[in-house]
């Protein structure tokens, strides 16, 4: 018998963990950088250069800025949302539906949480709608059309297995 | 792709960061290329133009014991508004203003500047500037730094409320010997 395999595994919640940690030391690192560069360049100023070290130091300070404000935006805060969302899908209760899968183009946003995908799910006539974080769409590719059993917590899907798994 | 996308749903994060990081940098550049008027000797010029850094770095090359900079601020009448022009150490002012600035000035006590073969303005019998600039001959000290006005005489005058004047550090006698000597 075919089993449901779960999207997150305990691996890959480690695997999260210590992405969370490396994009910690991505921002504080580039602020700290940032914030290391301007110092020195103050204090290369002379009244000589005052003008050129002042357009360096806001160059460096807006590039370094962007740098680490990108890694926050879309590094840490983005791997923090899946990593609560994959704590979530393994603590919630599941349920499990079957029918003939469908990965579609649509995405959606919700504000400070994950990226989701929409997948349909066709059973006797009967379309589901059901939602997965989209960094998870490739593990599901190779179900497209086909005939599978996905497990769902909270109306995400966080398993999926042959027509016949779970049975 | 996804990248570029990132980028473009927060570009306002990008240009309020790029304003904060000029406002907040040039605050700071204001506070390191300045400091408090006691280590600081600053003078007003007013004449048409001024190299104003050029002057200052000249002018900072013997610095007086105690002095850190030399302030050279081009003269205008805005700064009348903001009390700068009170708190300064020296004037190069216009010959055709003198008289009305005079009650401002010190008298010129221990400035060596009979080296430079100018002439002093004398009034009440003080001496309370000393000329830089002869129109009528084209003749003067700092040329290369001050365009002054065809026709117009200038003169260097001393802040009678400067810290820095004889009975002070004597900065500013050393300054205005140090603009003098500049051919």
């Amino acid at each position: 018998m075919e089993t449901i395999r779960d999207l997150y595994s305990p691996e890959d919640i480690s695997r999260l963990q210590r992405k969370i940690k490396r994009e910690w030391v991505w921002v504080l690192g580039g602020a700290g950088l940032t914030l290391a560069l301007c110092v020195a360049l103050c204090c290369r100023t002379t009244t000589a250069n005052w003008r050129q070290m002042e357009l360096a130091v806001i160059a460096v300070s807006t590039l370094g800025g962007w740098f680490t404000i990108y890694r926050r935006l879309f590094g840490l805060a983005e791997s923090r949302h899946e990593l609560q969302h994959a704590e979530y899908l393994r603590n919630e209760p599941r349920t499990q539906l079957r029918g003939r899968l469908g990965v579609t183009k649509e995405k959606l946003r919700i504000k400070n949480s994950i990226r989701i995908r929409i997948l349909t799910l066709e059973d006797g006539g009967q379309i589901r709608r059901l939602k997965v974080n989209e960094n998870r769409v490739k593990a599901l590719k190779e179900w497209d059309g086909k005939p599978v059993t996905v497990s769902l917590a909270g109306g995400y899907v966080a398993g999926i297995g042959g027509s016949d798994a779970g049975t | 792709m996804r990248v570029l996308k990132n980028i473009v749903t927060q570009l306002h994060r990008w240009v309020f960061w790029a304003l904060l990081s000029a406002v907040f940098w040039a605050w700071i550049f204001t506070l390191l290329t300045d400091t408090v008027p006691a280590k600081k000797v600053t003078l007003f010029v007013q004449t048409e133009d001024c190299r104003t850094e050029e002057l200052a770095l000249r002018l900072e090359e013997e610095l007086p014991p105690g002095i850190k900079m030399v302030k050279v601020h081009p003269f205008s009448y805005m700064l009348f508004d903001n009390g700068e022009l009170q708190t300064a150490d020296l004037y190069v002012v216009r010959g055709s203003e003198m008289e009305s600035l005079l009650p401002d000035f010190a008298p010129l006590d221990g400035l060596d500047w009979s080296g430079a073969g100018l002439e002093p303005y004398v009034a009440e019998g003080r001496t309370l500037g000393v000329k830089i600039w002869d129109a009528a001959s084209g003749t003067g000290a700092a040329e290369d730094y001050l365009g002054y006005e065809p026709g117009e005489d200038y003169y260097l005058c001393m802040n009678a409320d400067s810290l820095h004047l004889g009975s002070g550090d004597g900065a500013a006698l050393r300054i205005a010997e140090a603009l003098l000597k500049i051919g």
